[in-house]
């Protein structure tokens, strides 16, 4: 499939402006472009039926997590909800509640499962392994305290986009290899498994569709540090040496997106590995897309189509 | 008149049009310097612009631009078409009032 028209006419706005100038770049202001994003082309004016802040108590300080309730046809019953425990994307450096409420709102909407969005820290102030030892932290919570939350407990998927999708990943894997909490399936879109960046979609898609590659190397050294190692499978889920025995994957990749190939050799790699896994590539589009759904119509029915994918894969 | 039929309601903007026609010549040239003078204030950028400044020199960002041409579109009703959205046509203030001209055509 060609780019999408609506798509491309979003990557030609941004490409009036002078690239990025990464030298010029700050985590302060790659966030709040991310908001600004949100903002300017993301799915606005979403109603929920409730919207819950909260701030968990976890051992590095009080972390904040938002609780989306969805709304019901009348007549629903609504005292246990399917829940999907989602931690947002932004290389680790950004993202937030905020840039990611009208994604959550619309998976709420659609998939009929209370959404937990995760504050978890940010590199640089927190580099890896932060972000992951939020999300083992996050995971273990949501699953002891379902009942409070509403949730019902065998029917919660953990999930996340971009280097969130990774997050959500990790978590599957440690919880295999530490007796962690079993969520119900995975719903990874486009998720990053592989940080070293070496496939033919990063060559591809690298430079010109949505991921600025001197934005990417720069967030990753943030994210990474000086220390740490690009194949650990805690950065690098695909590079895991065992993937067998890990919860059902619903996996998303877009087809003009550096992530793809990653996102794709992931559900392959799952599924030789006897999970089952439903993989969907969204043709025509660029990463970020589910972000972009004001502005662009088939990343507006993509959501929909997650959330309904969700919403049966939870049916009871 | 058929506009203020059809709307219903007169809003500032087509008095402008309604009452000042000697002036509306210059008005998209205004209107787009307020649209990006208050995305210059947003971004803490005070500074007056001159017609032909080149807008990237001035402070505008990628997100500004996204925001610049949707803004413009709405401004004037208008779809910049996807061969409009380029460097050059949203250069300066002068290359945009070229453009939405043309988009609007006589009126």
């Amino acid at each position: 499939m060609p780019l999408n028209s609506q798509a491309k006419r979003l990557l030609d706005m941004l490409a009036v402006a002078h690239p990025v100038d990464v030298a010029q770049l700050t985590p302060a202001k790659l966030r709040d472009d991310m908001l600004r994003l949100a903002r300017l082309v993301g799915v606005r004016n979403v109603m929920v039926a409730a919207v819950e802040d909260r701030s968990i108590a976890a051992p590095q300080g009080p972390m904040r997590i938002r609780v989306y309730s969805p709304r019901l046809p009348p007549g629903a019953s609504s005292d246990r909800h399917p829940g999907l425990l989602y931690f947002h994307g932004g290389m680790g450096v950004s993202g937030s509640l905020e840039s990611y409420d009208g994604l959550c709102r619309t998976l709420a909407n659609e998939s009929g499962c209370r959404v937990i969005s995760v504050d978890y820290r940010l590199a640089p102030e927190h580099p890896f392994p932060s972000a992951v030892d939020d999300a083992w932290f996050a995971g273990q919570w949501v699953a002891q305290h379902a009942e409070e939350l509403g949730l019902d407990r065998d029917r919660i998927a953990i999930g996340g986009d971009s280097a969130g999708g990774t997050l959500a990943a990790v978590f599957c894997q440690l919880a295999r290899e530490h007796g962690g909490p079993q969520f119900r399936l995975q719903l990874l879109l486009c998720p990053v498994t592989d940080l070293r960046a070496r496939s033919a979609s990063h060559r591809h898609y690298g430079s010109g569709y949505s991921v600025d590659p001197g934005v990417f190397d720069w967030a990753r050294k943030l994210y990474c540090g000086p220390e740490a190692d690009l194949t650990d499978p805690r950065i690098s889920p695909l590079l895991a040496a065992d993937l067998t025995n890990l919860p059902p994957a619903l996996i998303h990749t877009a087809e003009f997106d550096p992530m793809h190939d990653e996102g794709e050799a992931y559900a392959r790699a799952l599924e030789r590995s006897g999970v089952t896994v439903r993989y969907s590539c969204h043709e025509g589009m660029i990463h970020n897309f589910y972000c972009m759904a004001g502005v662009i119509a088939q990343g507006k029915a993509a959501i929909a189509a997650v959330g309904a994918e969700l919403r049966g894969a939870l049916a009871a | 008149m058929l506009g203020y039929h059809w709307l219903g309601a007169r809003t500032d903007r087509h008095t402008d049009i309604l009452y000042m026609p000697e002036l509306s010549e210059d008005l998209p040239q205004h209107r787009i310097i307020r649209l990006i003078e208050g995305l210059l204030a947003e971004r803490s950028i005070e500074r007056r612009l001159n017609p032909n400044d080149d807008l990237r020199e001035a402070g505008l960002s990628s997100l500004d631009m996204v925001s610049l041409v949707l803004s413009v579109e709405a401004e004037f009703d208008i779809i910049v078409p996807e061969v409009s959205i380029t460097p050059a046509q949203f250069r300066s203030v002068s290359a945009i009032s070229e453009l939405v001209g043309a988009l609007l055509g006589p009126r």
